[in-house]
């Protein structure tokens, strides 16, 4: 019963990170070109969550039941 | 030169030469002085001005008849003016005639400056010829009288020091000193409003270039003298305003299209920009022109001196630049759309030769909320990195000082405790062509729990960079303990993560990801205790946020700890959405949360950074976190006892802890960064305020039913090259 439950998680998660990069690669992402990413490189514009102090991750890791989901970017795309 | 011409520049340097003549000894002016003056006056602004000498002199010589016992200081210039007079109408030796009776009455008489040639001459001749010349004092005369006492009233005037102070800036404008005449009208003129003061006011400032005051100046003497039915001041300032409105030049701006943060400074001044494209009066000479804004979020600026004459309108064409070399230029974009592959097109970017990027920051933390508990949380944080060689390590540390008091530790007669939390973490990473790896490390301690961990990342860059996955692993080992060096399990955590970020657009970003996470070990808190409660006659009746006392005075003696199921799966998808308008960025947050424990939560998170010029940032934040209780979690646990064995029969897994149980959070804050340091500097400084308010209503707990907590911090970051 519970190794049903588990795969049924490790499933959900899989569909979902394909589900995102069918619709992402449908938006034609592809289309960017170089010299047209100056924005990507804007400091707002980061992948990674630059603004949650650790005291609110704390904060949010200890008053929430739920963790994990966005533990971090891959870099940013656009960025030299 | 033509006479008019002439005229006009003599107008006010002769009011000038009246008051400093017959003001330094007013002590005897009484009513026939002010008179005369004020005759003298209108004849000079009127009918000599326009060239009507005869009716000039017809008024001054009614006044001269009127005038027996004036002071012979007041009757000085009027026979100065009949002189002038003859000498305008060629009477050579009745000019000269007028001065020799001028300087009889007062040897201290002097002409008004920028006269005639031809009255210079007949006044030397005077001076040199008549009985009394200045230039040859005759012996035996009597010596200069003692300088008069300052007088108690002027005619026409309220103020004695406004008065003096006319004088004095009277007496500046003949000694060519206009930025001391400007000095001492104004200083005049706050502490009486004279037209004739402010006319003369304006003409300095009009001769000092300062066209702007001497026009405001002007119109408000004209206003004056309209009030005043002073036809002499009317008829001056009215000359006078439409001299500067022709010579007042005018600047106005052609603003840069795309580019709605536009600042635009004139001389350091704000121009609204709504008003850039119409015209402003300025003074005439050197300006300087600064505007700054971001276009596609690349700043940039413009500057430029401009050096404008007088009645002049000048554009100025607002053509911002970058000045950044991280930005790209005309020429590397052409450079650019002609590559054939990524590597052509790095060929066109400028080589950036930074060997070291230095990164430093630090900041406070401080958290409270309504069930007593504060965290003050000191951090710091450093990085250092080397864009050419692909290599990074940076470390950061932490103190959590927490001291708590809630319903949880009242229930069990405990003492609010105070303790310390250390966390701190080093990482470092390599970059191997389109490959990254970065791994971390991190310790945390407190009295009753010490966490170890350690993961390791992996990023690829794909197709050109548009497409970017990592794959990470962590793992934690954790221990835990009821008191210090008293440590009694342990739990084991491994996170696997996959994900990918996606550039969806030239100003969209969207990450995807999703972490499976396993814990296994005995996580029950040592120190938690379970209330329990008689199943049939009270466990169905206690009510959400039954208070400490209740639930001590109902529940069961026994009180067992906390007993979690020894193994989780927790499983969680995600999704971060950024998309840059033009001067500000929106970043979206979704989590969806499932676990073995049957918890399910969705959380929302949302920021707005709103630029405000180039230095300063400010963002709204919003979060929105909903979740179910798990399995287990029970708001009052039942205890029974086994009739066979007599021995109570406690609930497998039970807790307390509302973390588990089903709950809303909302919170609502922002925060801010502001650039010290320009954009474009090498070395840049920030600071960072930001403040959050959080309400969590929980559906199913004991003691409490809600919580409101704040937490907020300030911190400060530099980066060096």
């Amino acid at each position: 019963m519970k190794s049903a439950r588990i795969g049924g998680g490790i499933v959900r998660a899989v569909l979902g990170i394909v589900a995102g990069a069918v619709l992402s690669a449908t938006m034609g992402c592809a289309h960017v070109a170089p010299y047209e990413r100056g924005t990507l490189a804007h400091p707002t514009m980061s992948a990674e969550d630059n603004y949650t102090t650790p005291l609110a991750e704390h904060v949010e890791d200890v008053s929430e039941g739920a963790t994990g989901g966005l533990s971090g970017g891959g870099g940013g795309c656009g960025c030299n | 030169m033509p006479f008019g011409i002439r005229l006009g520049a003599l107008r006010w340097a002769l009011l000038a030469w009246l008051l400093v003549l017959v003001f330094p000894a007013p002590a005897r002016a009484g009513g026939e002085d002010a008179a005369a003056l004020r005759t003298a006056q209108e004849v000079f602004d009127g009918e000599y001005s326009s060239g009507d000498f005869t009716a000039a002199k017809r008024k001054i010589d009614a006044q001269l008849a009127r005038c027996r016992r004036c002071n012979p200081q007041v009757q000085a210039p009027l026979h100065i003016l009949l002189g002038m007079i003859a000498s305008q109408g060629g009477d050579h030796d009745g000019a000269v005639s007028q001065f020799q009776t001028a300087l009889q009455l007062d040897p201290r008489a002097t002409l008004p400056p920028r006269t005639t040639p031809d009255i210079r001459s007949e006044w030397e001749e005077a001076k040199t010829s008549g009985p009394t010349g200045q230039g040859e004092e005759p012996s035996g005369a009597p010596p200069p009288a003692p300088a008069p006492a300052p007088p108690a009233h002027i005619p026409g005037w309220n103020n004695v020091e406004a008065f003096q102070e006319a004088s004095a800036g009277l007496a500046a404008d003949t000694a060519g000193k206009l930025d001391d005449c400007i000095e001492h009208d104004k200083k005049s003129l706050e502490l009486e409003e004279q037209p004739r003061t402010r006319l003369h006011l304006s003409s300095c400032e009009m001769r000092s270039g300062h066209l702007l005051d001497a026009l405001g100046d002007a119109q408000k003497a004209l206003e004056d003298g309209i009030h005043r039915r002073d036809a002499a001041v009317t008829k001056f300032a009215r000359e006078r305003v439409e001299q500067l409105l022709r010579r007042v030049p005018h600047v106005t701006f052609q603003p840069p299209l795309g580019v709605d943060d536009l600042q635009v400074t004139f001389d350091d001044r704000q121009v609204p920009i709504r008003a850039l494209a119409k015209r402003f009066s300025i003074d005439p000479g050197e300006h300087v022109v600064h505007a700054e804004g971001t276009q596609n979020g690349i700043p940039l600026t413009f500057d430029q001196k401009i050096t404008v004459g007088e009645g002049q309108l000048v554009t100025v064409p607002l053509v911002l630049k970058s000045h950044a070399p991280e930005y790209l230029t005309s020429g590397q974009l052409s450079c650019m759309l002609g590559a054939k592959n990524q590597d052509d097109v790095l060929k066109c970017l400028p080589q950036k030769n930074k060997p070291l990027v230095i990164k430093m920051g630090t900041q406070l933390a401080g958290y409270s909320d309504t069930d007593h508990v504060e965290v003050w949380s000191p951090e710091i944080d450093a990085n250092v990195s080397s864009p050419t060689q692909g290599w990074n390590v940076g470390g950061h540390f932490m103190v959590d000082v927490v001291s708590a008091a809630s319903p949880d530790i009242v229930s069990e007669a405990s003492p609010p405790y105070h303790e310390q939390r250390y966390s701190g973490g080093l990482d470092g990473g390599y970059k191997l062509g389109r490959y990254t790896a970065q791994a971390q490390t991190n310790y945390s301690s407190e009295p009753d729990y010490i966490s170890r961990g350690a993961g390791l990342a992996l990023t690829a860059d794909l197709d050109d960079k548009l497409v970017t996955p990592r794959v990470a692993a962590n793992f934690n080992h954790d221990s835990i303990g009821r008191g210090p060096n008293n440590f009694i399990s342990t739990l084991d955590t491994t996170e696997i993560e996959a994900g990918v970020t996606l550039v969806l657009s030239p100003t969209s970003l969207l990450v995807l990801s999703a972490t499976a996470q396993f814990e296994a070990g005995d996580q029950s808190k040592p120190y938690r205790y379970v209330p329990m409660f008689d199943p049939t006659g009270v466990a169905p009746y206690i009510p959400p946020g039954a208070s400490v006392d209740l639930v001590n005075r109902v529940r069961l003696p026994v009180r067992p700890t906390e007993q979690l199921p020894t193994s989780r799966q927790r499983y969680a998808v995600g999704a971060r959405f950024a998309h840059r308008f033009s001067g500000a960025t929106l970043r979206l947050e979704q989590r969806l949360y499932d676990d073995s424990w049957a918890l399910k939560a969705t959380t929302t998170d949302a920021r707005y950074v709103i630029d405000f010029g180039r230095h300063l940032e400010v963002w709204p934040h919003g979060r929105f976190n909903a979740q179910t209780g798990a399995n287990f979690y029970q708001l009052a646990y039942s205890a029974t006892l086994d009739p066979q064995t007599q021995q109570l029969i406690l609930p497998l897994y039970r807790t307390d802890d509302r973390e588990l149980s089903p709950l809303v959070s909302l919170t609502g804050g922002g925060g801010a960064h502001y650039l010290l340091s320009a954009p474009e500097a090498k070395t840049q400084y920030g600071v960072t305020l930001q403040a959050d308010v959080m309400y969590t209503k929980y559906f199913d707990a004991l003691f409490i039913t809600q919580r409101t907590a704040v937490y907020g911090s300030i911190g400060f970051d530099a980066e060096f090259d």
